[in-house]
């Protein structure tokens, strides 16, 4: 049992929870799939306030763009067939290796995103995607993924703020994907993760996008190593100058599970094959 | 705080507290099926179908069950009537210790209940999250195949 834990609701509107959550001056927290928060790594919180009825678990494809809900869970985007085939399958790729099949059908796209960990597959992703997320509160408004990866969500976003969509614009033209997620097991957490998005010009590079995660506490983008791509005809030289780029600039440090050799190691020869994996399915 | 549920095809009606967890409270009122192993959602022992989906009780708070129709290894089959499954696992040898078959059976049910002739690599992806710390997988396995079989043929 959580001790601590003297309040829980369940309301039917977003308003209505934005509404809770301002009652609860800051100790009532949003409660989404719930595997942190039974976990107890909410934080000092003594209520929650529950999304589950809100109607946010929608998975819906338009003609410019996909949008997820921040309710849906991991699995229903594995079985979801837009959000399967959305990216050539990037989405898909970066939630199959999320959990178990057990936890994926409690891990929610909204707690996933806010209650980040170090080693998380998807918001690698969805920084190459470029996505927005929806959030309503006092103040409702659309911000960049990347922008609320600035600093950890939870000290972007307010107590009151409730995430309730993520858009990804629907890519266009000749474009190509790649997600490798690298651990010692199958179950173990990511010691690097790499997400490649890249969009072709007949050879040249139109324009890229590469995100890393598991180096550092949130996934960053590299804006560096695109710029060095981009515009420019790919060959293998270059994508091997870019690699050894990454391994060069990114700091990491060494932990017990790998040292920083061993890291730096990873990041250029996952960042050779993502972006190899990348231009193969564009 | 109240929570009604559908619990093996009854209703019931719980008092517990906000921050009591679905595990608990079923091994409370009885289900003792539902086994408590990691409590941290890692091994899959306290596995219950949550309308249809398989998931660890272990994480799930008691309270966002509530309206829920929950199945349990107590719903799957009775002795008189055993599941396939159930039958299946006896058949196969995939009970050792027994303390992960419960959860197994629930993950196998989950996965059958939406493919009818599910591939290794699904099945094996299904019960990812089911341990079996006797390490009887191969069995496991050849189990949930056999049920399959055993489906097909009824």
């Amino acid at each position: 049992m959580l001790s601590d834990i003297r309040y829980y609701s369940s309301p039917l509107r977003v308003s209505d929870a934005v509404n809770e959550l301002k009652k609860g001056k800051g100790k009532w927290a949003v409660f989404a799939g719930g595997t942190s928060a039974v976990l107890g790594r909410m934080g000092n919180v003594s209520g929650f306030i529950s999304l589950k009825n809100c109607g946010l678990d929608h998975i819906t494809q338009s003609r410019t763009e996909l949008s997820i809900g921040s309710m849906a869970r991991i699995q229903d985007i594995l079985e979801n067939k837009a959000a399967q085939k959305f990216a050539k399958g990037l989405l898909y790729k970066a939630s199959y290796r999320i959990g178990s099949t057990l936890n994926r059908n409690l891990i929610t796209l909204g707690g996933n995103i806010i209650q980040i960990y170090r080693w998380s597959d998807l918001p690698v992703a969805l920084l190459v995607l470029d996505s927005k997320v929806n959030v309503k509160g006092p103040a409702s408004r659309t911000l960049k993924f990347s922008d609320l990866l600035k600093k950890h969500p939870k000290t972007v976003l307010k107590y009151t703020d409730i995430v309730t969509e993520v858009r990804i614009k629907s890519p266009s033209g000749v474009f190509g994907t790649e997600f490798i997620t690298f651990s010692k097991t199958e179950f173990d957490y990511a010691l690097c993760n790499v997400a490649v998005f890249i969009q072709m010009n007949e050879k040249k590079c139109k324009d890229i996008r590469i995100a890393f995660g598991a180096l550092q506490p949130l996934p960053f983008r590299a804006y560096k190593l695109e710029k060095m791509m981009k515009n420019k005809v790919i060959i293998d030289e270059l994508i091997r100058e870019v690699a050894e780029e990454a391994s060069k600039s990114t700091e990491v440090s060494s932990d017990f599970r790998a040292s920083r050799e061993y890291k730096k190691h990873l990041i250029r020869v996952l960042l050779e094959r993502a972006i190899k994996g990348a231009m193969k399915s564009a | 705080m109240i929570i009604k549920l559908i619990i093996n095809n009854e209703e019931k009606e719980f008092t517990i507290k906000p921050g009591d967890i679905l595990l608990d409270v079923l091994r409370r009122e009885g289900y003792k099926g539902v086994k408590k192993g990691c409590g941290t959602g890692e091994c899959g022992a306290c596995a219950v179908l949550l309308n249809g989906r398989a998931v660890n009780s272990c994480l799930v708070l008691a309270a966002e069950a509530d309206n829920s129709r929950i199945v349990t290894i107590e719903g799957i089959g009775t002795t008189e009537k055993p599941d396939p499954l159930q039958e299946s696992f006896v058949e196969a040898g995939a009970v050792q210790c027994g303390y992960c078959t419960p959860g197994m059976i629930i993950s196998a049910k989950a996965l059958l209940n939406k493919k009818k002739d599910p591939t290794d690599t699904e099945i094996k992806k299904a019960l990812d999250g089911n341990y079996c710390r006797c390490t009887g997988y191969v069995k496991i396995i050849d189990a949930v195949r056999m049920a399959v079989k055993k489906m097909k043929n009824k």
